[in-house]
């Protein structure tokens, strides 16, 4: 009985040894701490200068732009005493006022009662000849793309009336254009 | 069996994880507002004005034919003239117990009301277009339709003129002539369209 005894004792013994010699293993464990702050995409409409193709002495006719403050997103482009086989144009902005490239990558066909009585284009002067835009077109922080906006009206408008139009321009960041 | 039920916990995560990317994409719509306000093209007849309102009765040769004097007042004061603006687009003209030979002259005036500069494109008398031409637009009518002319009108100027918005008008005459083909005890009515368009729509002749 006694000897049972003395080996129960030594068998804690053992155990607690081993148990002893796990705690006292040297550890020491590594932290990475990742902290992602996301850029910014954002985009701002500018005004631009305008002209027409009226000359000097037949100037009765405008068309101006401007962007509402607190509106960055919108350009009002209003043209006046419209009449037909007039070409105004009007220059606009987007200018990247975010922290990442960004890509113009969709502009909407125009709609409003504006559209079954004239056209309205988007594009530029390439060499002196307009020409529709190409998307995408980038635009690093900071930076503006300058668009123009032609608009004609033809015989079908009416005189003494109000057309709109709508366009809606699409911007996405810079990677994930098409 | 088992197999395929897990596979569908797969599946969804990676539905979700594709539905989350097409999310996930940045992007911003910028909009073009536009207004567009048409102006307005018109005109009106501010004067009016003829020869013969009363008094001695004035004569020319067929087709206002030379030499000059081109008509010439006769001795006798049996037939008249008016004119009226009847409406700002209307000028009325009447020729009271005229007969072959009377001649008469009539003047009118206008204002561009509108908004935009016009030209004065044509002239249309009864039908007959006239254009700024170096032959003369003279206008022979048969307005009985008896098959012989009954008074001529020559349209003398202002075609192809020019008026800004608020401009007046030069001097817009034409000639009447009465013709030997017109009834007796009868009324005859002619009318003169004036057409102005668009100043960047004209089309020279």
């Amino acid at each position: 009985m006694k000897s049972k005894m003395v080996a129960a004792f030594a068998l804690v013994m053992i155990a607690l040894m081993v148990a002893g010699f796990a705690y006292a293993t040297w550890t020491q464990d590594l932290y990475i701490s990742g902290t992602v702050e996301t850029g910014d995409l954002d985009a701002h409409m500018v005004a631009g200068d305008s002209w027409d193709s009226e000359p000097d002495l037949k100037d009765y006719s405008d068309i101006y732009c401007y962007v509402e403050e607190g509106e960055p997103y919108t350009l009002i482009v209003v043209v006046e005493n419209a009449y037909p086989c007039i070409d105004y144009y009007q220059e606009f902005g987007i200018e990247n006022t975010g922290t990442i490239p960004l890509n113009i990558t969709s502009i909407s066909e125009p709609t409003g009662n504006f559209t079954d009585v004239g056209t309205v284009e988007v594009g530029t002067f390439v060499d002196g000849k307009w020409t529709l835009v190409e998307l995408p077109i980038q635009v690093e922080p900071g930076d503006t793309a300058w668009l123009i906006l032609h608009v004609h009206l033809t015989n079908e408008a009416e005189e003494v009336s109000t057309y709109v139009f709508k366009i809606t321009v699409t911007v996405a960041q810079w990677n994930l254009a098409p | 069996m088992h197999r395929k039920y897990s596979a569908i916990p797969i599946l969804l995560v990676f539905a979700l994880t594709m539905i989350g990317l097409v999310y996930a994409t940045w992007s911003q719509n910028l909009y073009i507002n536009g207004t567009v306000n048409t102006g307005e093209l018109d005109w009106e007849f501010v004067g009016a004005s003829c020869l013969d309102t009363s008094g001695i009765d004035y004569h020319c040769r067929d087709g206002f034919a030379g030499p000059p004097p081109l008509f010439w007042m006769g001795d006798k004061d049996v037939g008249s003239t008016s004119v009226e603006i009847t409406d700002v687009h209307t000028v009325t003209v009447t020729l009271s117990n005229v007969y072959p030979c009377y001649y008469t002259s009539v003047s009118v005036y206008a204002q561009n009301t509108g908004t935009i500069p016009l030209i004065i494109d044509k002239v249309i008398i009864d039908g007959h277009e006239f254009r700024k031409t170096t032959p003369p637009a003279i206008a022979q009518l048969d307005l009985d339709g008896d098959g012989d002319y009954d008074v001529e009108i020559w349209w003398k100027n202002a075609l192809g003129t020019q008026l800004h918005p608020g401009d007046y008008s030069d001097e817009m005459s034409f000639w009447v002539h009465v013709l030997q083909g017109a009834p007796q005890g009868e009324t005859l009515s002619f009318t003169i369209k004036i057409v102005a368009i668009q100043w960047n729509e004209y089309v020279p002749p």
